[in-house]
């Protein structure tokens, strides 16, 4: 017993030392912005996909890139633009013909097939074209003539969407939106940061940054974070914090029933549970709390609320639903707050 | 086979037993916060008993009220707060919440008692119980004092000051001074037949003195004044009285022979309708009643066709104007007399003794009106002041006014009905007063009229023909009233009658 226990805690400091490591390298690449690497680390440990959303400049595609040199992982990048097809991402069937002059056809794998794709400007591509990585971000295989592709795990799509340009754009629908584990907003840097970009890109020589872990230890530590328990009365909360974005729940807000049109699916509780987890583990803890739940309730469901017309009139955003949310809603059903809003939901 | 334990459960069980001593704590907490709460609803009780028991008879003494209601509450509240048990899960999570544990202690109490295996089962109980191993009950619940504590002390000094002092509250069980119940029934005899008189003479001033007499004779009567209080309203109603009487005479001027000889007139009036005026049982019986007969000094027109009231002069009113000479005479009569009758019981309130006045019993009026006829029914003589009447010119005062030495001397024995010693009243200067009324009309009778029995013998017989003949169709109905108080007054009918 003793055997196991710091077998377990060995692990555990394991990845947390790992997580520390790749924490630490990309920052010598990225400046700043350690609630997004926070944020893309954590959802890769869940076995995620993660969504960027950031005015140009920022780093984006930098951070992903760095990922890619630090976890020894395949990375690839697609650069979506209107006139992209959905075979330029999955790949196609094309004629090769040999020395022999025997033509046959092959398949030529597109950028999907690699560990970390990089969907740069996702928002840019027909819905045809962004509906191609559905089926690779769900089932983590593609189907081309036929015959089934699987993709190699770790499997990450990290896409990126600037808020700026909307005319020429195609947004997200729902169902793909639903389909990110995290919605990561990649906020301007302050001016110390900015001052750090300059010196260090404007020297003679980027840094390079070093192999922390590979693919397989990255899959070590998604199966370990998986085994963190979590205790029913917390679970319970995560799942009454997602029924309060529903507009016709009994766990509603006032704010919920007002703005929102619809709420978030049952992936969001599965991404709070399972980020929960993860940030359990990287805390030095074996069970997840409701501070971890509200920790990581904001990438988690931010983009998984639509809103109504009277709340995009008023310009209320997702963020000061999910704030309200927190508010109203207490962390044991036993309070007098639960039962008080329920009894009123009741009534309604 | 020998079920073996899980270590890690067994190793938890020190997170249980942590967890029930902190439970206890939180127990006695609530049990404590339940106490205050009762205590001070014991407390606001006892202070409300205490005042009740300055004004009511309680059967037992407020503090061993208060007392007992603070031991059942002491017992109730432990009760409930050893009873109330929420389990060791709430008490973790209280722990955690406090501490910031981070759902540590909670956490592992769930997998403490989960059938499913976790590898990080035994790690998360083993670090839960190092946890709260150094935590204490009242790390977990605070002391706090309960929110109604700071309304202990003053509501504890409410209390005792209450108890201990006397606020002179009145005792809503004591019973009224006998001197003042006494001059209340007085007043309300009065009040009444200067009422009854009123109404039927069309005296609107002393219709509204008598209903205020009748006021204060209540509020005499049910003890809602001491002997000071009854005094001063007594006096000051017959100050109302007497302003209200002076202020009348200026206005209308003294004309004593004009009043004398038109008010005189309506002793003699006859009534119509009234039995002796043509009814079957008034024919062969005109010594034995009081009909209407030609009596001196009677107007010639005296009578009035049947259904038809009393001529107005005759009787005194002037068609309803109270402000006629003769009607405004008489009520400065009203007012006069109720003036006397008011300060001789301010005289007499004065004079009797505390709690113990019995000074004006034998010589007050008859607690009820009948009996003020029924003295002279029974046989006696009339009251003998010395004066058949009123002097020409003067107001109609007789004896017989509540609480002067002439009502006195009414209790002797009148000897109207013997029909000695007093000459017949030939006429009258001025109406009689109630108590007078049937004396008067006996004694204007003839000596062969007069009756030879008394009023009480064939009383019930012709009380009964007069309500047969009141209620008859040709006795207007606005006069039915009017007919039924004179009888009332002179006593022939009782009050209430019909």
């Amino acid at each position: 017993m003793e055997e196991e226990r710091d077998k377990l805690l060995r692990k555990a400091q394991e990845v947390q030392a790992g997580v520390s490591d790749l924490r630490e390298e990309i920052g010598k690449a990225i400046v700043g912005q350690r609630e997004v690497v926070e944020g893309v680390l954590i959802c890769m440990l869940c076995g995620g996909h993660a969504l960027l959303e950031g005015v140009p400049g920022l780093g984006k595609t930098y951070l992903i890139r760095s990922m890619g040199e630090v976890l020894d992982l395949e990375t690839s990048r697609i650069q979506f633009t209107p006139d992209l097809m959905p075979a330029d991402i999955i790949g196609t069937n094309v004629l090769v013909e040999d020395e022999a002059n025997r033509r046959a056809i092959r398949f030529q794998r597109g950028p999907v097939f690699a560990h970390i794709v990089l969907a740069d400007e996702i928002n840019r591509a027909t819905p045809k074209t962004q509906s191609a990585l559905l089926e690779a971000m769900q089932e983590q295989c593609i189907t081309v003539g036929g015959i089934q592709y699987d993709l190699e795990s770790p499997f990450m799509v990290l896409a990126t969407q600037n808020p700026i340009e909307m005319e020429g754009t195609y947004p997200l629908p729902e169902a793909q939106l639903d389909r990110f584990f995290f919605k990561l907003n990649v906020g301007y840097p302050s001016a110390s940061e900015i001052a750090e970009i300059i010196d260090r890109t404007t020297r003679g020589v980027l840094p390079r940054l070093a192999k922390v872990a590979d693919g397989a230890a990255i899959e070590e530590m998604k199966a370990f974070a998986r085994e963190i328990p979590i205790a029913s009365h917390v679970k319970e909360y995560a799942i009454r914090l997602v029924l309060a974005t529903h507009p016709d729940s009994p766990y509603s807000t006032d704010t919920s029933r007002r703005y929102v049109k619809y709420g978030s699916s049952p992936r969001g509780t599965q991404s709070l549970v399972l980020a929960g987890k993860v940030v359990a583990l990287l805390d030095g803890r074996f069970n997840v709390s409701f501070d971890d739940i509200r920790r990581i309730i904001g990438p988690g469901l931010r983009h998984r609320i639509i809103l109504n017309f009277e709340g995009e009139a008023e310009g209320i955003t997702t963020e000061a639903i999910i704030e309200d949310i927190l508010r109203e809603t207490p962390e044991t059903t036993d309070s007098p707050v639960g039962s008080e809003k329920r009894e009123k939901a009741g009534k309604r | 086979m020998r079920r073996v334990r899980d270590p890690g459960r067994r190793r938890g069980d020190g997170l249980t037993e942590k967890a029930r001593e902190w439970e206890r704590r939180r127990r006695a907490l609530h049990g404590l916060s339940l106490l205050v709460n009762g205590l001070a609803v014991c407390l606001s009780a006892g202070i409300i008993a205490a005042f009740l028991a300055q004004i009511l008879p309680l059967p037992v003494h407020p503090g061993i009220i208060t007392a007992g209601l603070v031991a059942v509450c002491a017992a109730v509240c432990g009760v409930l707060g050893a009873l109330r048990r929420s389990g060791a899960r709430r008490s973790l999570l209280a722990a955690d919440r406090r501490l910031a544990l981070k759902e540590r202690l909670s956490s592992a109490y769930e997998l403490m008692g989960s059938e499913e295996e976790n590898p990080f089962a035994e790690l998360l109980i083993a670090d839960a119980v190092s946890h709260a191993r150094d935590i204490r009950a009242r790390d977990v619940y605070p002391f706090r004092p309960p929110r109604k504590w700071k309304f202990l002390p003053p509501l504890i000094a409410l209390l005792a000051v209450v108890l201990l002092v006397d606020f002179g509250l009145p005792d809503l069980t004591a019973r009224p001074g006998a001197a003042v119940v006494e001059q209340g029934q007085k007043l309300e005899d009065l009040g009444r037949r200067l009422a009854a008189r009123a109404r039927r003479d069309f005296l609107p001033e002393t219709l509204r003195l008598a209903e205020e007499i009748e006021r204060l004779a209540n509020d005499l009567q049910r003890s809602e004044l001491d002997r000071d209080e009854a005094a001063d309203r007594l006096s000051n109603l017959a100050d109302q009285a007497g302003d209200q009487s002076r202020e009348m005479q200026q206005q209308l001027g003294r004309n004593g022979a004009d009043g004398g000889s038109s008010s005189g007139s309506r002793r003699s009036a006859p009534l119509a309708g009234a039995p002796g005026a043509g009814s079957e049982a008034g024919e062969g019986e005109a010594d034995q009643t009081y009909g209407p007969t030609d009596q001196p000094g009677g107007s010639p027109g005296g009578q009035s066709p049947p259904g038809q009231g009393p001529p107005a002069e005759q009787s005194g009113r002037s068609s309803g104007d109270t402000r006629s000479p003769d009607g405004s005479r008489r009520d400065i009569e009203g007012l006069e007399e109720a003036e006397e009758a008011l300060r001789d019981s301010v005289q007499e309130l004065a004079a009797a003794e505390p709690q113990n006045d019995s000074s004006g019993e034998e010589t007050e009026q008859p607690e009820s009106p009948d009996e003020a006829p029924m003295m002279l029914a029974e046989g006696e003589k009339p009251q003998s002041d010395g004066s058949d009447g009123p002097a020409p010119g003067e107001p109609g005062r007789r004896g017989g006014e509540p609480g002067t030495e002439a009502a006195r001397d009414e209790t002797q024995e009148p000897d109207g009905y013997s029909g000695d010693s007093e000459e017949p009243i030939t006429e009258l200067d001025a109406p009689p007063s109630d108590g007078d009324a049937l004396e008067g009309l006996i004694r204007a009778l003839p000596p062969e009229a007069r009756p030879d029995r008394p009023l009480e013998d064939f009383r019930q017989e012709y009380g009964a023909q007069l309500e047969e003949t009141i209620a008859r169709e040709e006795v207007p109905l606005n006069f039915k009233r009017y007919i039924r108080d004179y009888f009332i007054v002179i006593g022939i009918l009782e009050e209430g009658s019909g």
